[in-house]
């Protein structure tokens, strides 16, 4: 026998061992013993399937970010208005308007059944037009027709006219009065792109503030502080018919923390450039963007505008779509926090050409205080909220924490129903 | 006898017969014949406590089958219909022809609301059981939800499971000269800010009216003002609360953020409703300062709330009360064991005193039979793992060593002369052999028992010469142990004869310890033994 230490610790056994001896077995014992083993496999299989399971938390925080500037990007096709009378405006309640967006924006054409003419990448007429000046004389100064010339008096190209024109508040109504427009054949561009759609693709950045952005036809300027939107090539009767019809093939927002692109500019110094792009959404991160996408469709967070198509055939009709923009977090299992940004949409169209009045489908008679402009027109707005949808799992100890409850529990419970059948038989055999 | 046995015991044969015999080893439940068990009505208590203990512990989980608990969800809002209903019925002191109700909406729509969409109807103006718009109504929980929604449906629409669209219920009041107007419906909103208003004719809208000052009275009471679907019993924050005006120029405005919301209970269909909440500005003003009248300002959170409330399922209900079961079982038996292993080696392992209740059963007559029992200590003698209670009340068994068979009163009976228990002359010679090995059974012993085989007992217990007492089986504790004579005094037998009999493996009985190890020899030993015997 263990001496010392060893022989003290045997009195804290408390597993007293029963002698094979002195045990009785019996058959029922037995048959119990295999269906607690059943039970306890199963039930241990059941605990296993909730230990793997990923459960998804979603928890809700006030959004504490700052300076940041939210960009939306979008892919939508108009199947019946030509690039040329598309043209993407921003305006926000901080007052900051941007017309006519060039930049960051690409505009496709796309021919009668949709598919894209290669080589055309241009808002307006300027390919050729370009190539045209390049054949003019050096000095060769057009005239702008009344418009408001520009710094150096001289308008060489009908857009420079056009563009005189808008300046000066007048609509560009009669191109084929104008020299320069004869000479680039602008009028016989506009007839043979008429029938023509476009493809808008890219990206507008606005701030974090609400505001609307809207696709319209036409160039829009500034009179008396008011926008006002020159419409007349669109509704000029060119032998097609134009609508607003669209198909939305993406629509998302992103946000890009200001000091990273200010030091992807300058390219300062690697670390600082890492620092501040760690800030912005990560779905500029290509690689965080695939789990981002992957985490949504599981969640079913997919941006609900994507894929909806709204056909009409009447010119002057107006689309609204109304967004409610909220910050998302997602936490992967491993831990990566991932940014981006979800929205909810409702949408009406209405009929311009009805006029100010008109009924709801209820019956409701009801006037209309804007008197609306035929287009797309995204109007969005900032939640306050934040949220957060965290990947979970349980813990291995609870999952083991568990089994040893199953097993000691199946077994006690087993052995006590076991004892007491036991002294059934026996009370039972007495008499 | 022999048919009703077998009637019993069929059921238990069948069970029996279920399993082949073979397959008998595989049970894992150690069952010991009910002599090796001890029992005692102290523990008779804790097993009883113990059953209500894991009893109420198990209350908490069949609760949380059958009520569960609420879970709450937060997402974005995936409902892109463009239209929402918006349901009314509110009474204003002021005749209807006076009043005009309308609906502008962030687009820039304005809806007539006065002659289509909303009825208005004379009435009186009584503001009944209303109260002044009070805190915001305690947030309803699912089940609660579910049922006041399934309130207005009757014994039909459960049974044949129609979800009947629940109306507004028309005025019943229709005095002849009306001086207050109910405006009730529902209307189809844009889902979109907005704001719905009640304005009087000639101070707000152009209009060729104009109504008195004198006739102005904005006082109004809401009975229903809610979102989405129409169900009356719902509770809302403005349900039922009313304003008196004392000024003919005033403007209530009532801000409302509107959430869209789901109420999942246990076992029913999903309720989409809108919870809103209100703040509410009541503003006096001069003729011309702005416009009175009565403003619902609402808008829309993108962020919709589920409220699921969630049950476990039958099987973790299963899970969770054999846990608990088992747990407390085994935790309390061993709480047990360690108690009695450390009150034992607290108060020394020479004998454990049980407070026991216990007849008194040494008196005889009456008293035996009417008498309650006495509470005494009762020394307990470790048999096994189990105790044997002492046998002899009168006896004064307080010494030491008589209790424990690992002790050495045996030796102490066993020494020769000096122990007044050695009445027998005859004790002499036999002793001898004895007293140098006390442990050894006397070869003159005639008891007719013989020593059981050694796999009966879970540890060697020295012998005690075994030859004492005519055959008796090992006493289980509680049994009355008074039991019959004396034994005959035989020659040459050890000292206690003289003791009262009963079932002490001590004292050697029927069991037959098996000749052991001799006793320990305590110094002590001869000085305790006076008392021991009389």
């Amino acid at each position: 026998m263990a001496k010392g230490f060893l022989a003290n610790l045997k009195g804290v056994d408390a597993f007293g061992k029963t002698t094979d001896d002195v045990k009785i077995k019996t058959r029922t014992g037995a048959f119990l013993t295999l269906v607690s083993a059943a039970i306890i496999l199963s039930f241990t299989l059941m605990e296993f399937i909730d230990y793997r399971r990923i459960y998804t938390d979603t928890s809700l925080l006030v959004d504490r970010s700052r300076g940041e500037k939210l960009s939306m990007r979008m892919n939508v096709t108009f199947p019946r208005v030509p690039c040329y009378l598309v043209s993407v405006d921003v305006m926000d309640i901080s007052g900051e308007t941007q017309r006519d967006i060039t930049h960051s924006i690409r505009k496709a054409r796309l021919d009668s059944s949709g598919k894209e003419i290669r080589g055309s990448r241009s808002t307006s007429l300027k390919n050729e037009v370009e190539k045209y000046t390049e054949d003019q004389s050096a000095d060769y100064c057009g005239s702008c027709y009344g418009g408001l010339e520009p710094a150096n008096g001289c308008c060489n190209t009908c857009e420079e006219v056009r563009t005189a024109y808008i300046n000066k508040g007048w609509s560009f109504s009669n191109p084929d009065s104008i020299e320069q427009c004869k000479k680039e054949g602008w009028a016989d561009k506009l007839k043979e792109q008429a029938n023509e759609g476009c493809n808008v693709v890219g990206r507008v950045r606005v701030n974090k503030v609400a505001g609307n952005i809207h696709l319209s036809p036409g160039r829009s300027f500034r009179s008396s502080s008011r926008d006002v939107y020159e419409l007349v090539p669109y509704l000029r009767d060119d032998g097609s018919k134009h609508d607003y019809s669209h198909t939305i093939h993406e629509l998302t927002f992103e946000s890009q923390h200001p000091l990273s692109v200010l030091f992807g500019l300058l390219l300062i110094s690697a670390a600082s450039l890492y620092y501040f792009t760690s800030l912005d959404d990560d779905d500029y991160n290509f690689r965080k963007s695939r789990v981002t996408k992957e985490m949504r469709k599981r969640l079913g967070l997919d941006d609900p505008l994507k894929g909806t198509t709204r056909t009409t055939n009447k010119p002057r009709y107006m689309y609204q779509y109304f967004l409610k923009v909220v910050s998302t977090h997602f936490r992967t299992i491993d831990g990566q926090l991932l940014k981006s940004h979800q929205y909810s949409a409702t949408h009406f169209e209405r009929d311009i050409a009805e006029g100010g009045q008109g009924d709801t489908p209820q019956g409701v008679y009801l006037q209309h205080g804007v008197s609306g402009v035929p287009g797309v027109f995204f109007n969005f707005e900032i939640s306050p909220i934040l949220v957060v949808h965290t990947d979970t799992r349980q813990s291995f100890a609870h999952f083991v924490t568990s089994t040893c409850a199953i097993i000691g529990g199946v077994l006690t419970v087993a052995s006590l129903f076991d004892s007491m059948l036991f002294a059934t038989t026996r009370a039972l055999k007495k008499h | 006898m022999a048919t009703i046995s077998e009637e019993d015991t069929s059921i238990l044969d069948k069970l029996d017969s279920v399993v082949p015999a073979p397959l008998a080893q595989f049970d894992a439940f150690p069952k010991l014949p009910s002599t090796y068990k001890s029992r005692s009505e102290s523990r008779g208590f804790m097993t009883v406590f113990v059953c209500i203990l894991a009893f109420l512990l198990m209350l908490n989980d069949i609760g949380e089958f059958m009520f569960g608990w609420p879970d709450y969800e937060f997402s974005v809002d995936k409902d892109t219909s463009s239209f929402m209903n918006i349901n009314v019925d509110l009474v204003v002191k002021m005749p209807c022809r006076y009043i005009s109700v309308d609906l502008r909406d962030a687009i820039g729509d304005r809806l007539f609301l006065s002659g289509s969409g909303l009825k208005r109807d004379g009435t009186r103006f009584d503001v009944g059981q209303a109260t002044k718009l009070k805190e915001h109504a305690a947030m309803l929980s699912a089940t609660q939800a579910v049922a006041q929604s399934r309130k207005s449906l009757g014994f039909f629409d459960t049974l044949l499971r129609r979800n009947s669209k629940a109306e507004i219920a028309p005025t019943y009041d229709h005095p002849p000269h009306p001086s207050a107007c109910r405006v009730y419906g529902t209307i189809e909103v844009k889902k979109v800010t907005a704001n719905l208003h009640i304005t009087t004719l000639g101070h707000g809208y152009a209009s060729r009216e104009h109504v008195n000052h004198n006739l102005m009275n904005l006082s109004h009471v809401i009975t229903e003002f809610s979102f989405g679907p129409y169900f009356p019993d719902i509770v809302q924050p403005l349900d039922y609360s009313f304003e008196l005006a004392k000024d003919p120029f005033v403007a209530y405005q009532y801000f409302l953020h509107v959430v869209p919301t789901t109420y999942i209970a246990p076992r029913s269909a999903p309720l989409h409703t809108h919870q809103y909440s209100v703040t509410h500005y009541t503003r006096v003003m001069e003729h011309n300062q702005g416009t009175p009248g009565i403003f619902f300002k609402f808008d829309l959170d993108p962020m919709s709330l589920t409220i699921h409330q969630r049950t476990t399922t039958f099987t973790q209900l299963m899970i969770r009360c054999v846990g608990v079961i088992g747990g407390v079982f085994v935790c309390m038996s061993y709480a047990i064991r360690i108690s009695t292993h450390a009150v034992k080696v607290v108060t020394g392992s020479e004998e454990e005193f049980i407070v026991s209740a216990r007849s008194s059963g040494a008196k005889g007559g009456l008293r035996s039979k009417w008498g309650g029992g006495e509470i005494r200590a009762r020394k307990m003698v470790q048999q096994g793992t189990g105790w044997t209670m002492e046998s002899n009340p009168g006896s004064p068994a307080v010494g030491s060593g008589y209790g424990s068979y690992t002790n050495t009163p045996l030796s102490q009976s066993f020494s020769p002369a000096p122990s007044p228990y050695l009445g027998s002359p005859s004790f002499g010679s036999p002793m001898i052999p004895s007293s140098s090995n006390p442990g050894t059974p006397l070869p003159g012993s005639s008891f007719p028992t013989s020593p059981r085989p050694s796999s009966l007992y879970q540890s060697k217990t020295p012998s005690m010469s075994a030859g004492l007492f005519p055959g008796s089986n090992a006493a289980t504790i509680g049994s009355s142990s008074l039991s019959g004579a004396y034994p005959p005094s035989v020659p040459g037998a050890p000292s206690y004869s003289n003791f009262p009999p009963t079932p002490n493996p001590v004292n050697g009985n029927g069991n037959g310890f098996p000749a052991g190890p001799p006793p320990r020899r305590t110094p002590s030993s001869g000085s305790g033994s006076g008392k021991k015997d009389d």
